[in-house]
C-alpha cells in the first residue's frame, strides 16, 4: 500500500498513538522510532519507516518532559514524517541522489505536524477547565455520570485530533515535498548526510542531561572506550 | 486481583485524558476511583457528594506512579475514622508531589533517554529490532511500577512511600551512570561516523552543532532549540550544495 490509499490507516494510527501520548497509556508506541516503524508497516516499508523515525527521535533524544507535560506532538510528527518520506521516496523510485532532501522535507513536515498538534492541545486544555468545574459541581451533588462522560469523551477528542492532523498533513506534506524535490531546490546526496549531521543535535540535548546530573565521568568513559574500540576495529 | 482493582487500574491508564489548566489531572484521578466511590456509597447521593468533595480537586503526579496515590486513597477511604479529618487530601497532595519529583526523575530524565539512546544506536547500525528492544525494556518497568505502585499503596497506606523512594533513588543513581555512559557511546559513534564521512570539517561542524544547541537552550525551550538547529542544518546543507 505505498500510495495515498493508505491515508486512512495511517490517520487511524495517528489517532491511536495520540491516545497513547495524551491519555497517559504511555506504552511509548508514540515515540517516533516506534511510530515510524508502524507507519512503515502500513506502507509496506518498515525499514524506511524506522529510518525516518530514528532521525526524528535523535533530534529529540535529550528532551525531557516533566510533570506529565508534553510540548511537541510526537505521534503526529512521527507518523507524518515517516509516511511522507516513504511515499515520496516510492514516487522517486528510491533515487538515492535526492533521498537526503526527501528526508529533510519529511522531517520538516513532521515537525510542523508536531507543533500543530501541540497548539491544538493548548487550546483544548485551556478551554477544558470550565466544563471540568461544572462536572465537579455535579459530582459534589452526588452525580458522577457527567464526569465519566466528559473524561472518556476526551479520549475521542485526542483520537480525532491525531487522526485529522495526519489526514491533512500527510497529503499536504507529500505534495510540498514532491514539489520541492521536483524543482531540485535543496541539497544533493543520499540520506546518509542527515544521518551524519542530525546526531550532533541529539548529542547537544543529551549532554545537557548528563552534565546536569554531574555524570561527566561516565559520559567520558563511554566516549573514550567506544572511541578506542571503533578506532581499533 | 478483584474486579474493583481491575476497574481502577485500567482507568489509571487514562488519567491524563482530561488534563486542563485549572485542575490538571483532577478529573482523571477522580474518574479512576469512581468504582470505589460507587461501592462505598451505594445509591446514597449525599455520601457520593461527600466523597467527591474530598477527592475531586487539583491533582498532578507522575502518571506511571499515580497508581500508588490511588491505592493509598482507597485504603484510607475504606478505613473508618480517616474520612472526615482532611488527612486524605493532605496525604494525597504530599504523596503526589513527591511521586512527581521522584517519578519524573526516574522515568523522564534517566530511564527514557537511556532506553531511547540504546534503541537509536541499534537502528543507526541497521539493526531494526531497536524499537522492539526499547518497547520491551521500557514497558517492563512501566507496567511493574504501575501495578506494584497501586498494590503497595493499597497494602501500606500512608506508609507506602517509606522504603520505596529510597529504592527508586538507588535505581535512579545506577541508571544515571548508565545513561551518561550510553550518551558517551552515542557521541563517540556520531563523531566516528562523521570523521569517516567527511574528515575533520564534519567533526568541527558537529562540535559547532553541539555548542549551538547548548547556547540556544539558554534563550529558547529545549524543543525550539533543536527545531531551530535542525532547520538551520537543512538550510545550510541546501546552500552548500547549490
Amino acid at each position: 500500500m505505498t500510495g495515498l490509499e493508505s491515508l486512512i490507516p495511517l490517520s487511524v494510527l495517528g489517532g491511536f498513538l495520540a491516545l497513547d501520548f495524551r491519555g497517559s497509556l504511555r506504552l511509548m508506541l508514540y515515540q517516533p522510532i516506534c511510530s515510524g516503524l508502524l507507519a512503515g508497516y502500513i506502507l509496506g516499508e518498515p525499514a524506511k519507516g524506522v529510518l525516518a523515525g530514528t532521525l526524528l527521535q535523535i533530534i529529540f533524544l535529550g528532551n525531557i518532559y516533566l510533570r506529565g507535560e508534553r510540548d511537541i506532538d510526537m505521534p503526529a510528527a512521527g507518523v507524518v514524517s515517516a509516511a511522507v518520506f516513504i511515499l515520496v521516496d516510492f514516487r522517486m523510485a528510491g533515487d538515492m541522489s535526492v533521498s537526503g532532501m526527501v528526508m529533510a522535507g519529511s522531517l520538516l513536515i513532521g515537525l510542523l505536524a508536531g507543533l500543530l498538534g501541540y497548539y491544538l492541545y493548548r487550546i483544548l486544555r485551556s478551554n477544558l477547565s470550565s466544563p471540568v468545574e461544572r462536572v465537579m459541581n455535579r459530582c459534589r451533588e452526588g452525580h458522577y455520570r457527567g464526569a465519566s462522560l466528559l473524561h472518556l469523551s476526551m479520549a475521542g477528542v485526542h483520537f480525532l485530533a491525531g487522526f485529522l492532523i495526519c489526514l491533512i498533513l500527510i497529503p499536504a506534506g507529500y505534495a510540498i515535498t514532491m514539489k520541492a524535490v521536483s524543482s531540485s531546490v535543496g541539497f544533493d546526496g543520499s540520506v546518509d548526510i542527515l544521518y551524519i549531521f542530525i546526531p550532533f543535535i541529539g548529542i547537544g540535548s543529551l549532554l545537557r542531561i548528563v552534565l546536569f546530573q554531574h555524570q561527566a565521568f561516565w559520559f567520558l568513559s563511554g566516549l573514550i572506550i567506544t572511541g578506542a574500540v571503533l578506532a581499533f576495529i | 486481583m478483584t474486579m474493583l482493582d481491575l476497574n481502577i487500574l485500567w482507568r489509571l491508564f487514562l488519567i491524563q485524558n482530561s488534563r486542563n489548566d485549572k485542575f490538571h489531572d483532577g478529573l482523571g484521578f477522580f474518574f479512576a476511583l469512581i468504582p470505589l466511590f460507587r461501592s462505598l456509597s451505594g445509591k446514597d447521593l449525599s455520601r457520593r457528594g461527600e466523597l467527591a468533595r474530598r477527592n475531586f480537586d487539583y491533582f498532578n503526579s507522575n502518571p506511571v506512579l499515580s497508581g500508588m496515590v490511588a491505592g493509598v486513597t482507597r485504603k484510607m477511604e475504606e478505613s473508618e475514622g480517616m474520612a472526615d479529618t482532611g488527612q486524605i487530601s493532605r496525604v494525597r497532595n504530599t504523596l503526589s508531589s513527591v511521586l512527581t519529583a521522584k517519578g519524573d526523575e526516574f522515568f523522564e530524565v534517566v530511564f527514557l533517554p537511556l532506553a531511547l539512546t540504546i534503541a537509536c544506536i541499534f537502528t543507526i547500525y541497521g539493526v531494526y529490532i531497536g524499537p522492539l528492544v526499547f518497547l520491551l525494556f521500557y514497558n517492563y518497568f512501566h507496567f511493574k511500577f504501575r501495578i506494584i505502585g497501586y498494590y503497595r499503596g493499597l497494602k501500606l497506606g500512608q506508609e507506602a512511600g517509606t522504603g520505596f523512594f529510597e529504592d527508586l533513588s538507588k535505581i535512579s543513581g545506577v541508571l544515571r551512570g548508565a545513561t551518561a555512559f550510553t550518551a558517551g557511546v552515542f557521541t563517540s559513534i556520531a563523531f566516528f561516523r562523521g570523521y569517516q564521512f567527511g574528515g575533520t570539517p564534519v567533526v568541527i561542524a558537529g562540535l559547532v552543532a553541539i555548542a549551538a544547541v547548548t547556547l540556544l537552550r539558554r534563550k529558547y525551550s529545549p524543543v525550539f532549540s533543536v527545531i531551530i538547529l535542525f532547520v538551520l542544518t537543512v538550510v545550510l546543507l541546501s546552500l552548500l550544495s547549490i
